[in-house]
């Protein structure tokens, strides 16, 4: 089975010249490790800034 | 574990393969692959992921009043700029299309019968279960295959044919994927960015020709073109926007893991420099090899993937490559080593991909996840030899690697080059199944056939397993197929249009009821007689598969629109227009599947019926309906009659004339958009998983057996008398009226050893050539080993096994079907 555990969590602001860029908008970055290796996920998330 | 040494040392049949270095070697073991297995998945853990699902639908929610290829190019955009993306650790190809290594996206809008499918699945995770039956709830009213269910009259004959599942694939309004070939080059040569700015162009020139839109509302006339125009172009630039956001993301990421997390120094670097390619490529042209296999995974997964549910991977491979592979050598990026060091990096992204399909598909490639099939070798267009390094190293990455997928298609040509069909030859010897392998000239020849100019014809890719088309600006847009079964076929003419052996319905009509009427099969007198019945009722299926395939393709031109695809082609830009809705080069192909059965069936009847008067038909008929129970003697005699593949005249001119028929049972069906129907007979895996459809046959087979393989390979281990006769055999049918014509053929591993074994070999190959014959491929694999691996399957996993048109891990087909991989005959070279 694939147990997906993760590992660590960050998140990054998009650039502002990127064409995906919404103020706000976040690269919500994950370190997962399942039962065959590692690997690094992205997603974009909303979030307040005041959390970074 | 089962390695052996060759006499020139080359390790065969070992379970890891030789990846060019550690790195490889990691990547390869820690991919999940996709492959399928009884029609399940083999690898346990895969999951569904619902990213690509839920964006999708919630933009076709979002979107109701818009027109529908915006809301397509909306979906596309949308996808690719807020689904996961993932990098695995080491790897230097970046793209992956689901939230995670082990998941599979699935495309609801498409088929509504294979999201009905996933429901009842442990597939979906339990949070996911009440989302899924949300969207499998929209889908089941707004899919491709529900509006055309609701507008369609399907006659009663057309629904009881495609109910009883007789005749080969569900009706293409059911299963709707295509398998198109993408214009690469142009997105290598000009970036997404050259591409949207020729977009840009004809939006720009398209809105100033709104000015005369009030004039011709005024006069009366018709809505000009300009508004679907400009509407396609948008969603042209949607679609683009939406890759080149992708790629940007994958840079984010590769430089967060490089600067943030923990790595090796040597992975650090390599990231950095992953992160500069994806923010340079695919929006501007490629300049290196590395950049230039990101622009096509990219590209491939966004089309394939993201955009929508595609099977295949039509391109010419090695031609594509070659420029760039050549540039980076010459800056000093890589030498040789490191080119094929990127092949093999870009090999096991196909094998990662997945992919969530009808369960029919999936029994019917099983081994394998699809049919990747990539093309190499053969002419370049001004008709010189096109092998190069290029081929060289991606054949070299293919025998490193020895994964299943991607399976190549290897243009023989009689001046290829000796070097490189020595490459051919290693990997073709160790058991491996690929590369396999066309006759250039023959498949030149057919497509100068379908309008093709000498140059566009000399471009030619494999679609998937077996048909030839351009590549490049002519790519193929959208898939045109439909598929027979002639053994149920011969079934209906004996059954008098009945299929007691599998259905139990009543089909089609019986012979009396035809316009004219036919007689019935027991007043046939001779196998002419017979063929022309199967041919009238093959035109009578052909007619209705293609009307509802013509209907479903101008369905699809208004209602599932391929944006993304569109942009590759200078055609669809100039003219405005979406790809689903034309072809630059119609190529529509109908399938006789499992199709030489029903010759050495027709054999049995002229030999025990018509010839020797030994049975009647009635008797005949009567024992195959009682599947042979109570007619042993009967049995024995008709699997002694005459066979083919033993150069005897005596069956093969039945065959012959079989597929004289097969070449022309569709002729008079219109395609929609133009061209003819070609036959392409063939068999994919479904001689086994047919088997069980089809009732014993006259010649000598009993229901469940499995059909013969390929389109035109001998019954499993009817085949005698050597594979010389074998290929005197085949060459006896005129290849040049069919669009290809498989032959399958087992080798004995033992007799391709060293130069003389390559030279046997070689001189079969070039014989092979000259007379015609259309396609061969090679399974080369001892029994002995193959029976290890079905008793310890953990210790083969690297056994690779040629099963149709594709390659496959052996351990993961079905035990039928090993069984009858190793029932063919094993015929020795030299």
């Amino acid at each position: 089975m694939a147990e997906e555990n993760v590992v660590k969590e960050k998140f990054y602001p998009i650039p502002e010249g990127d064409p995906d860029y919404e103020p706000g908008k976040y690269d919500c970055v994950r370190e997962i490790e399942d039962t065959k290796g590692r690997y690094w996920t992205s997603t974009t998330v909303f979030r307040d800034p005041e959390n970074d | 574990m089962s390695q052996r040494l060759t006499t020139n040392n080359v390790m065969i049949h070992d379970d890891f393969g030789h990846p060019s270095n550690a790195r490889m070697a990691k990547l390869k073991q820690t991919t999940w692959y996709k492959h399928s297995r009884s029609g399940e998945f083999a690898e346990e853990g895969i999951k569904i992921c619902m990213d690509r699902a839920r964006i999708a639908t919630r933009v076709h929610k979002e979107t109701e009043l818009e027109p529908e290829v915006i809301r397509h190019g909306k979906a596309t955009n949308r996808i690719l700029t807020e689904a996961t993306v993932v990098i695995r650790e080491d790897e230097m190809i970046a793209g992956y299309n689901a939230s995670a290594p082990h998941r599979v996206p699935w495309t609801p809008e498409a088929s509504t019968f294979a999201i009905f499918e996933l429901q009842d699945t442990p597939y979906v995770d339990e949070k996911d279960q009440e989302e899924v039956e949300e969207i499998v709830e929209y889908w089941s009213k707004n899919s491709a295959q529900a509006r055309f269910e609701k507008s369609y009259p399907l006659s009663e004959e057309a629904t009881n044919m495609y109910r009883s599942g007789a005749f080969g694939e569900p009706g293409a309004w059911i299963w709707l994927y295509d398998s198109p070939s993408p214009n690469y080059q142009a997105i290598l040569e000009e970036g997404l960015n050259g591409r949207i700015e020729k977009i840009e162009k004809r939006m720009a020139e398209t809105y100033e020709a709104f000015g005369d839109l009030g004039k011709g509302y005024d006069k009366g006339g018709e809505l000009p073109g300009y508004v679907d125009q400009y509407h396609n172009l948008q969603a042209f630039k949607l679609a683009a926007e939406g890759l080149k956001t992708w790629a940007i993301r994958h840079s984010r990421l590769s430089k967060h893991i490089a600067e943030d997390f923990d790595v090796t120094p040597e992975w650090k670097e390599d990231l950095l420099e992953l992160a500069r390619i994806c923010r340079k490529v695919p929006a501007e042209p490629a300049d290196s090899l590395r950049e230039a296999l990101q622009v096509h995974w990219f590209l491939y997964l966004g089309i394939a993937a993201m955009e929508r549910d595609c099977c295949g991977a039509a391109m010419k491979y090695d031609e594509l490559m070659e420029p760039y592979m050549k540039r980076s050598i010459e800056k000093g990026e890589i030498d040789y080593d490191g080119a094929v060091e990127l092949f093999e990096a870009h090999r096991l992204k196909f094998i990662e991909k997945g992919r969530w399909q009808m369960r029919y598909i999936r029994e019917g490639t099983s081994g394998s996840n699809e049919l990747f099939i990539v093309t190499i070798g053969g002419v370049r267009p001004d008709g010189t030899d096109a092998c190069s390094d290029s081929t060289n190293a991606i054949l070299d990455a293919a025998f490193n690697m020895r994964t299943a997928e991607p399976s190549f298609m290897f243009r023989w040509h009689p001046e290829a080059n000796v070097k490189t069909v020595k490459k051919v030859y290693n990997c073709v010897r160790t058991g491996l199944g690929y590369p396999s392998i066309k006759n250039d000239a023959v498949n030149i020849n057919c497509l100068l056939e379908h309008g093709c100019t000498i140059e566009e014809a000399r471009s030619w890719a494999a679609i998937l397993c077996m048909s030839a088309h351009p590549t490049g600006e002519k790519g193929q847009h959208v898939r045109c197929v439909q598929t027979i079964q002639p053994p149920k076929v011969l079934e209906m003419v004996m059954y008098d249009g009945e299929d007691p052996s599998f259905s139990g319905m009543t089909v089609q009509p019986k012979n009396s009821e035809f316009d004219p009427p036919m007689k019935s099969i027991a007043e046939a007198e001779s196998v002419d007689e017979i063929i022309e019945m199967m041919r009238r009722r093959m035109n009578r299926i052909a007619h209705i598969q293609w009307t509802t395939h013509n209907y479903n393709r101008y369905l699809k031109s208004l209602y599932y629109q391929q944006p993304l695809l569109s942009v590759t082609f200078d055609g669809c830009i100039e003219r405005g227009q979406d790809c689903v809705g034309f072809d630059e080069i119609p190529d529509y192909w109908g399938g006789p599947l499992t199709a030489l059965d029903v010759g050495d069936a027709l054999a049995g009847i002229q030999k025990l019926v018509f010839d020797d008067k030994k049975y009647t038909m009635q008797q005949m008929i009567a024992a195959c309906r009682a599947d042979w129970d109570g007619f042993e003697e009967m049995k024995t005699d008709f699997l002694a009659a005459p066979k083919f593949g033993n150069d005897d005249d005596y069956v093969d001119e039945i065959v012959s004339k079989l597929y004289h028929m097969y070449a022309h049972y569709a002729d008079d069906v219109v395609p929609l958009t133009g061209g003819r129907v070609w036959s392409l007979p063939q068999s994919i895996s479904y001689y086994a998983t047919y088997g069980p459809r089809t009732g014993a046959l006259p010649n000598g087979r009993s229901l469940g057996d499995p059909l013969a393989d390929g389109g035109i390979s001998p019954w499993l281990g009817c085949d005698k008398k050597g594979p010389t006769a074998v290929l005197n055999s085949v060459s006896k049918v005129n290849h040049s009226e069919l669009k290809g014509l498989l032959l399958n053929m087992r080798l004995d591993p033992n007799s391709f050893e060293g130069e003389k074994g390559f030279w046997s070999w070689y001189n079969f190959m070039q014989a092979w050539e000259k007379m015609g014959i259309d396609h061969i491929q090679y399974n080369c694999m001892d029994t002995e080993v193959l029976r290890d691996a079905q008793m310890e399957p953990d210790k083969h996993e690297d056994v690779i096994v040629r099963v149709a048109g594709y390659s496959a891990r052996f351990i993961d087909c079905t035990r039928f079907m090993q069984d009858a991989l190793i029932s063919r005959t094993e015929h020795s070279m030299g």
